[in-house]
């Protein structure tokens, strides 16, 4: 039995930024990965009709970052007086920012997607959100992962997406590495796993060749006696156990040499587990990933460059994981809102509205910025903050039509009309 | 005395089913303590009202759980100190105190305390060892466990101002000089009316207005203050909530605005219905929400009086078997029942500390949930294949005390075996469901363990000593892991 690890030094961000999967049980106890928890949710008896998948199908990989990313500080407008002059202490100079255009310029602390950048393989996107402001950090979450405003039902769009590629999905089509609470963008009926890696889903007694089946017998006739949600779950987690077992050994147990994610990242080890699962192609469609820490209501400056250093870092790391698979993975980045434009007395922005995203890898016609910019003149601003130009769903539609063709997007997306920004090839 | 133990009994005598329904509920795991305590006040109704008076009941355990953690007794300079030494870090502090939080639902006898610490601690949620909060975040538990049932108005009033709170969403820069929203605004969302409520974003700069003032020096010794200097003054206006604010002192306008939201008719509805959430099920009904709402308010917030409305409502009987346990209350009841105790917390391997790693391997570690709005309280959540595997695992590493923890008291096998023999292992199993489920055996749980032990439920044991160790763990994990095991 391990004992838990000591921590080191109070060196993490604030807690209160950490929206996501928490880098402060990550960081110091680290020792403990082998014990990172579970969850899934799955229906019915699908899991025990598919083995391996489609194993070279297109694989999108959606990173979270919780909290609500300041999205002026990722892809700054560096033309527009009215940043400099809302953000006195924050605020990035033109020169220091990387790859700017007549209109925009990235963070330095991008500087590790520098040469994915200048490859075309990065574009940035601005102004992007939800169709109306929400500054709730919880309902902002679920409204853009529910993607459905029409319906009550409570169903994710990945869990749609997964649901519109086969018609009987596999729960490895859909998973959340990282975090081990379902987020809402995989609820619903199609199965899904949040989990923090493979090898721990293994049944009591799996060694022993003459306990196990005894023991998964009782199980079985216990959980299907019982009935109801729970009877279910037990009955899949039987059905699952089966199959984590496969995909526990297909998975390599760390990064190839030369790639190094950044030490104690969550976000990092999230990415690593990912590129394992998707070189050892076992068929996952969709991966979510949480990347923590955004919510910089205090000391914006120095955060925001953590922040978007772990993220640029840890991207980087991944695509060179990926190796030959790249070709196969897209990777976008969402956020629930964007920032006020105007910094609050903490140096810090409060929540706001408008937003930066990145999209990243395969299919992507990088190497620029895609905004229908709103400027921020003051006739522009929504309650003061940067407008919405392009619906987020739009940004995904995008992707999905070019990577996923054959899927109707009218399910995933029910109501929306997209309105390209060409960022897709 | 010479008592004899329940577990003497070959059919150990169990509670009624209502009785079996509110300790389960309202503990963290029915042990011998609990039965006892239910039996001698003579039904469930008295043993809630005994148990919301935590006062009166001398809980030695309990008391001695604090003196396990010196760590915990800093003051806030000297656990500032302590870090800035690098003798600690923050992360220490709130290993200890995850660690404190589980020891003492493991070992309380003011289980209903507990249980509504816990739940408060979840909705005015701080993580433990955040690093703005981290010197506070103790004294803060003391605020929420002085309050956990008592008024919400009052718990309300501590916990908001509270240094803790203050670091933690940043109150302790918010000034006049420049608005910092982010508790002006989780009050409204999270702790008061919630966003059904309708507030707009003129409500949440107001709501901030009025919290400015209470500083705390984060990072630099981690002092409290009410700064006058800092406290914005002017006219203020709150989802109806109206004052001119012209002191340079807001305390007395932040009283009475606290006040007004937690008399509010939509905090009433919110903390109605998170306690049915907690208490009865994913999905209350209207009416259970309204009869305790109304408690609450024609109370004035009285908590117990919330509590009275939810049990006497016949939606409450009526929902046993919807509740999942989290995976914290999973490891903490299946300890509690196993009779597994720690009894110190000074060793890295301590079972105090196990625990803390033992539930975050079914995925929830304690006050490890990285936002501000607290574990989800929904069973759903919580009921997912992957967690039932995890959890069957738990169990039998429970069961069989396979951490090996050190400062743990754990009775002899003997002592937790029927004096009587022979038996059955039917009867055994039916014995031990009495003990850990609180239940006589099904046949379909006699059968399934005699399965996993490849025996006959018939089979004869002679002797105590005819069931091995290794028998023993996998009959008891075996029964934990029924559904029933993991329902509360």
């Amino acid at each position: 039995m391990t004992t838990p690890r000591k921590g080191s030094g109070p060196v993490d961000d604030c807690g209160c930024d950490d929206y996501g999967v928490s880098r402060r049980s990550l960081l110091k106890a680290a020792g403990l990965a082998a014990m990172a928890g579970v969850t899934t949710s799955m229906f019915g008896d699908v899991l025990t009709s598919t083995v391996f998948g489609a194993t070279e199908g297109n694989i999108l990989v959606v990173v979270s970052l919780r909290g609500g990313a300041d999205g002026l500080s990722m892809i700054v407008p560096h033309a527009e007086s009215g940043y400099y002059s809302a953000r006195p202490n924050t605020a990035i100079a033109r020169d220091r920012l990387l790859k700017a255009d007549s209109t925009f310029g990235l963070h330095p602390a991008f500087a590790p997607l520098e040469g994915m950048w200048a490859a075309g393989r990065v574009a940035g996107l601005q102004a992007v959100g939800l169709p109306v402001p929400n500054r709730s950090h919880f309902e902002a979450m679920e409204l853009l992962e529910d993607a459905d405003p029409g319906s009550s039902a409570r169903i994710g769009w990945i869990n749609r997406m997964i649901a519109g590629l086969a018609s009987s999905p596999d729960v490895f089509d859909g998973i959340q590495i990282g975090s081990t609470v379902t987020p809402t963008s995989l609820v619903g009926p199609a199965p899904s796993l949040a989990t923090g890696g493979f090898d721990d889903l293994l049944l009591p007694f799996t060694e022993d060749a003459k306990l196990a089946p005894q023991v998964s017998a009782t199980l079985r006739s216990q959980y299907t006696a019982h009935g109801g949600p729970l009877g279910d779950a037990g009955i899949n987690a039987l059905a699952l156990a089966t199959r984590a077992g496969d995909v526990a050994g297909a998975v390599s147990a760390g990064p190839p040499s030369g790639v190094t994610y950044p030490e104690y990242s969550s976000l990092g080890k999230a990415l690593g587990t990912t590129a394992g699962l998707i070189r050892a192609k076992v068929g996952v469609k969709a991966v979510a990933v949480d990347a923590g820490g955004w919510d910089h209501h205090v000391d914006l400056k120095q955060r925001v460059n953590d922040t978007i250093g772990d993220l640029a870092a840890c991207l980087a790391a991944f695509f060179t994981d990926l190796g030959p698979e790249a070709g196969r993975v897209t990777v976008v980045t969402l956020s629930e809102f964007g920032r006020r434009l105007t910094e609050n007395g903490s140096r810090g922005v409060d929540h706001g509205y408008g937003n930066a995203v990145l999209a990243l890898g395969a299919g992507v016609a990088g190497g620029k910025y895609y905004s229908r910019w709103p400027t921020l003149g003051t006739g522009s601003q929504v309650d003061g903050d940067l407008a919405v130009t392009t619906d987020y769903r739009s940004v995904l539609m995008e992707i999905l039509r070019a990577r996923f063709p054959s899927l109707d997007l009218s399910t995933v997306f029910p109501g929306v009309t997209a309105a390209p920004l060409g960022f897709m090839r | 005395m010479g008592t004899t133990r329940r577990s003497a009994a070959v059919t150990p005598a169990t509670l009624s089913a209502t009785q079996q329904l509110v300790a389960s509920r309202f503990s963290f795991g029915i042990d011998e303590d609990v039965v006892a305590d239910m039996r001698s006040v003579g039904g469930w109704q008295q043993w809630l009202e005994r148990q919301m008076t935590p006062s009166r009941l001398v809980d030695t355990a309990g008391t001695s759980v604090a003196s396990w953690y010196p760590l915990l007794a800093d003051a806030p300079d000297a656990a500032w100190g302590r870090v800035k030494r690098q003798e600690k870090s923050a992360w220490d502090f709130g290993y200890d105190f995850a660690s404190y939080t589980l020891a003492r639902k493991l070992v309380s006898r003011r289980q209903v305390h507990e249980v509504m610490a816990d739940f408060w601690s979840n909705l005015l949620y701080i993580p433990a060892g955040e690093d703005r909060s981290f010197p506070w975040r103790r004294s803060f538990d003391d605020v929420i466990r002085r309050h956990a049932l008592g008024r919400f108005r009052m718990m309300l009033r501590e916990a908001v101002v509270h240094p803790a709170m203050s670091g933690w969403l940043n109150n302790s820069s918010n000034t006049k000089r420049g608005i910092n929203e982010n508790l002006g605004r989780e009050l409204l969302e999270l702790y008061t009316v919630g966003r059904p409520a309708g507030y707009d974003e003129a409500d949440v700069k107001s709501s901030a207005r009025i919290l400015t003032g209470f500083k705390v020096k984060v990072f630099d010794g981690y002092a409290a203050s009410y700064e006058p200097n800092d406290h914005y003054v002017g006219d203020v206006s709150v989802m109806g909530f109206k004052h001119p604010n012209a002191d340079a002192d807001g305390r007395p306008v932040v009283a009475a605005y606290l006040d007004y939201l937690a008399r509010h008719p939509a905090t009433a509805q919110r903390i109605a219905r998170r306690l049915c959430l907690r208490f009865v099920s994913d999905e209350p009904s209207d009416d259970i929400v309204t009869a305790m709402s109304q408690a609450y308010r024609s109370s004035d917030t009285d908590i117990r009086a919330t509590l009275r409305a939810m049990v006497r409502h016949p939606d409450f009987v009526a929902s046993a078997g919807q509740k999942v346990r989290t995976p914290i209350e999973d490891v903490v009841n299946c300890a509690r029942v196993l009779g597994m105790r720690p009894v110190g917390a000074g060793d890295d391997a301590a079972f105090a500390r196990h625990v803390v790693w033992m539930s975050s391997s079914v995925g929830q570690q304690q006050f490890d949930w990285p936002r501000p709005d607290g574990f989800p309280e929904t069973s759903s959540t919580w009921t997912s294949p992957a967690r039932m595997v995890r959890s069957w695992n738990i169990h039998y590493s429970l069961a069989g005390n396979w951490w090996g923890p050190k400062e743990i008291a754990i009775p002899r096998r003997v002592d937790l075996m029927p004096t009587t023999w022979p038996l059955t292992l039917g009867q055994l199993v039916d014995h031990q469901s009495r003990m850990l489920l609180g239940r006589p055996a099904t046949a379909t749980l006699r059968q399934g363990v005699a399965g996993a032990l490849n025996m006959s439920d018939s089979r004869k044991l002679d002797k105590a000593s005819d069931v091995s160790e290794w028998m023993w763990t996998l009959l008891r994990g075996t029964v934990l892991n029924s559904p029933e095991g993991l329902l509360r």
